[in-house]
């Protein structure tokens, strides 16, 4: 009981953060049409964003987190104004814009590693105190705020992209983008937007993760890679799989990392794929058509 | 040297069979290139500098295997290094745990690094979208973490494994040297396997997939089957050149598993140019040349790195190879137009 309780709140803990790290993906994604591999390195900006305005104000926490979102906005936003938008242009901006995305990653990584050093850093907590689960696990109450402002952030990203005049923009755009454009959809505004939240989102899981662990200057890969992992495993740019998917990733890493220690929890998450392509292809959601790149 | 020889001749063979309308082949060149480095050696260069010409070689040759993946079958891969690192690992283990001759252990690295490829490749070849990049990546960092966290002693762990015999070569005493001498084998050899397979019916296969997909499917042509074969292929040639750094260095460390590596060997395939035939080498050779003087300012490479790979997409998007030919084929016609008006006003007189 006690082992099972303790996996499913790590489980669900790391679920939700990953939720918003893939999120973000997905939208960039479904809109763009790119996979964003600076989203690693976004996700360490926000972190490391947070870190330096929580250390020179000793503001509130919350403070750290908008930080994030805005540092980690900024740059993503900058990154597509200079490089993808003309990448995207070109005829082989499938590839290109994964190379060039990666040389922007290590690019940035190499500046946080450069600016702040080695060595890895502690955000102070959300809030303090604990709770008790059933079948004796002490929780933290900062992981459950961690928990909630995760998932209040993914809701206001589904209502701002449900019920607002730019949500539905963007969701034209993603459906049919020339239409879209015909009925006067600004979409060189409408792009830039789309990149912004993305790139908030990983700031914000980012900064989310840091508040949970600690922050180091490479972890931006493994962020990338659990994020692409959730985005394709949850059927790219799906955004009701990509949160089932952020669900099963947290709770197979989790359970994985309990049971067998982890060092195994990325190889099991690998079986867990390569079965998984056998069997489904199109991942959870099986929106992915045979058309390369078509996602919806 | 006799080797060398044969594999320069077989360089002409082919361009003759293949070359087909192309007034200049470049295999010509590419000959006698690999004829003017394997008198390298002689001229008495100093150890450090033949050590990284054979490091270029090794590096060359993953580059161009990644390359006939990336650039000319599009797979978007990226778990060549992954593939060398298990090519290195089993003809390390192999040598040194059971004894087996380094020859022997080199080709079984190169065996092992195309069964790596064909587990990796059959659930995700058949895919379409970025599958390819999560599925490669994924891998490359499992077999990173497997390696680097072994205490086993399997594997030596996060130090490495040590203590592999070098491959010998007959006839070269000197062990630098012979390195060397294989090192160009061993890239000549890659070159003129993916060229061989290029310029045959798999090439074609791979061209038309690329122009119509439909049309080609429409023909018989399967696009998974295409991938599967270059994928496998290449996987074995990493495998062997992997399994040649471990033989030539004597050790192989999950250093080569690192990003850092990764990301210089990318920056060189994409500086070179990507689906060009030789652009790889001298993206690599290039940037090694570049990385030698970078010495000193460790901290800053991996951001030197990126910046090379962002800033040659945006301004030379095909690669320094393509660009520079195109330069030289303008200044010929230029010369050539040059040469023409001479003989006219000559011929008038």
């Amino acid at each position: 009981m006690t082992d099972v309780v303790q996996v499913l709140y790590s489980g669900l803990l790391l679920a939700a953060i990953y939720a918003a790290l893939g999120m973000g993906l997905a939208l960039i994604w479904n809109a763009l049409n790119f996979l964003n591999m600076t989203h690693g390195a976004l996700f360490t900006v926000g972190g490391y964003a947070a870190w330096t305005v929580l250390d020179v104000t000793h503001g509130p926490p919350l403070l750290g987190l908008l930080t994030a979102c805005v540092a980690a906005a900024v740059v993503g936003g900058a990154a597509y104004l200079v490089v993808f938008r003309r990448l995207l242009e070109r005829p082989d901006a499938e590839i290109t814009t994964i190379v060039a995305g990666l040389g922007i990653a290590i690019m940035l990584e190499a500046a946080v590693l450069l600016i702040f050093g080695p060595r890895q850093k502690a955000l102070p907590e959300l809030a303090s105190g604990t709770i008790d689960l059933p079948g004796g696990v002490t929780g933290q109450v900062n992981d459950v705020i961690v928990m909630c402002t995760s998932i209040a952030a993914l809701i206001a990203m589904a209502v701002f992209l449900a019920r607002t005049r730019y949500g539905l923009a963007i969701r034209a755009l993603s459906q049919e983008r020339v239409g879209a454009r015909l009925m006067g959809v600004n979409t060189s505004v409408a792009f830039l937007m789309v990149m912004m939240m993305g790139s908030a989102l990983a700031g914000l899981s980012g900064s989310l993760l840091a508040n949970v662990t600690f922050l180091s200057p490479t972890g931006g890969f493994e962020a990338l890679l659990k994020g692409l992992i959730i985005t394709i495993v949850g059927g790219l740019g799906s955004l009701r799989g990509t949160v089932v998917a952020a669900l099963a990733v947290g709770m197979i890493q989790t359970a994985a990392s309990f049971y067998l220690g982890g060092r195994w929890a990325l190889p099991v998450l690998f079986g867990a794929i390569f079965v998984l392509l056998i069997l489904r292809p199109s991942g959870f959601a099986g929106r992915l058509t045979v058309e390369t790149g078509g996602s919806r | 040297m006799s080797v060398l020889w044969k594999g320069a001749g077989a360089a002409e063979n082919l361009s003759g069979a293949a070359g087909g309308a192309k007034r200049n082949s470049p295999a010509l060149g590419v000959a006698v290139l690999v004829v003017a480095l394997g008198l390298v050696p002689l001229l008495s260069l100093s150890e450090y500098t033949i050590g990284v010409l054979t490091l270029i070689f090794i590096y060359a040759s993953v580059n161009l295997s990644w390359n006939y993946v990336l650039g000319h079958a599009g797979i978007l891969s990226f778990a060549s290094l992954a593939f060398f690192a298990i090519g290195g690992y089993t003809a390390g283990i192999l040598n040194t745990e059971a004894g087996i001759s380094p020859w022997l252990a080199f080709l079984a690295g190169g065996a092992a690094g195309g069964l790596a490829g064909l587990a990796v490749g059959i659930p995700s070849l058949r895919l379409y979208g970025p599958y390819m990049v999560l599925f490669t990546l994924c891998f490359h960092m499992m077999i990173q973490v497997v390696i680097s966290t072994d205490t086993s002693g399997f594997t030596g762990g996060a130090l490495g494994l040590t203590g592999i015999e070098s491959l010998g070569l007959p006839g070269v005493g000197d062990k630098v040297d012979a390195g060397y001498y294989l090192g160009l084998l061993l890239v000549a050899a890659t070159y003129l396997a993916i060229r061989k397979v290029l310029n045959g019916p798999i090439g074609l296969a791979l061209r038309s997939l690329r122009d119509d997909e439909a049309a080609a499917v429409a023909r018989g042509v399967s696009r998974t089957a295409h991938r599967q074969i270059v994928f496998v292929s290449s996987s074995v040639l990493l495998g062997l050149a992997g399994a040649f750094y471990a033989c030539y260095y004597g050790y192989i460390s999950p250093v080569v598993l690192s990003l850092a590596l990764v990301m210089n060997l990318f920056a060189m395939v994409v500086v070179g140019g990507l689906g060009s035939r030789l652009g790889p080498v001298l993206g690599t050779a290039l940037l090694v040349l570049v990385n030698e003087q970078l010495q000193s300012a460790e901290l800053w490479r991996p951001f030197i790195w990126g910046a090379i790979v962002v800033v040659t997409l945006l301004l030379v998007p095909r690669g320094i190879a393509p660009a520079a030919g195109e330069a030289w084929r303008r200044l010929r016609r230029m010369f050539d137009e040059w040469m023409e008006e001479e003989v006219e006003v000559s011929s008038d007189t």
